[in-house]
């Protein structure tokens, strides 16, 4: 599995699944939560290459996510994609353990420049 | 507080719906077409509510859009008086992306979306009838309705 992709927001799941095949990464297999306890759930029978999460979310939002991965030393890639667009959030992500940042709303080449460092070259 | 420019919301949506959005700023009241949409926005970090009230076929326009319907097929599921849920999950999507630009000198956390004003939280019904601030726009969309779209603010 290659990319774990957690969004409350059907739509939104839909539309970074759009701007991945878009940016050329067509044969990926994604698998999708819908906040964060789901995808701790769902990553204890899953090994993706990147995790990319949104912030805001019911139930675990995506930086108490993260913190709950690197606490158990799962160091798997990890991208935001969220409309959280300030540097303070910016700067949370990073010292927590994010990668990249990608703000909504968002263009492919932005989703190409995120994950082409992790995932190579689509 | 400083508020969204006309160009700076313009920008926000032709980029989330990849289309032209243009918003023009009104000096008097908007006439509002058919239901209304009020959008709660939280201010952090001093808790206050900002608003966004705005016609449910524009907002049904960017939602619409945003997941590639077309026109007429919105039209038809905003006339359905259950509106269907990805028309409406991508709603609420487009109104959590407009939390950046709801507040541009602190944070907007988008709280939900509301047919009937009287289902808010009382201090965001109170910006509502009270507002310190109030923008009004005629939005335009390349391709589909526009409408009437106002930003409340209670400082």
């Amino acid at each position: 599995m290659d990319l774990l992709l957690v969004d409350d927001s059907k739509t939104m799941r839909l539309l970074v699944h759009r701007a991945i095949r878009q940016a050329g990464y067509r044969g990926l297999t994604v698998c999708e939560a819908e906040n964060g306890a789901d995808a701790l759930e769902k990553l204890k029978s899953l090994k993706p290459r990147l995790i990319l999460s949104d912030w805001n979310m019911p139930e675990m939002s995506g930086i108490d996510f993260l913190r709950k991965l690197r606490e158990e030393n799962n160091l798997t890639p990890f991208g935001f994609i969220t409309s959280e667009a300030s540097k303070k959030f910016k700067d949370l992500a990073i010292s927590s353990g994010a990668n990249f940042i990608i703000i909504k709303p968002f263009a492919v080449d932005d989703v190409q420049a995120a994950l082409e460092p992790i995932l190579g070259e689509s | 507080m400083a508020e969204p420019s006309s160009s700076a919301m313009a920008t926000l949506f032709s980029d989330l719906i990849g289309r032209r959005v243009t918003f023009s700023e009104q000096l008097g009241a908007l006439s509002p077409n058919g239901q209304q949409i009020y959008c709660v926005y939280l201010i952090k970090p001093m808790d206050g509510y900002r608003i966004i009230k705005a016609d449910l076929s524009l907002l049904s326009s960017f939602a619409g859009a945003l997941i590639g319907l077309s026109p007429d097929i919105i039209k038809e599921r905003v006339e359905d008086a259950t509106m269907d849920e990805s028309l409406r999950d991508a709603l609420c999507e487009v109104m959590n992306i407009a939390s950046r630009i709801v507040c541009i000198e602190h944070r907007g956390v988008f709280k939900g979306l509301h047919g009937d004003p009287g289902q808010m939280p009382p201090a965001a019904r109170s910006t509502l009838r009270d507002p310190y601030y109030s923008g009004q726009y005629k939005v335009a969309i390349d391709g589909y309705e526009g409408g009437a779209f106002s930003l409340l603010a209670p400082f």
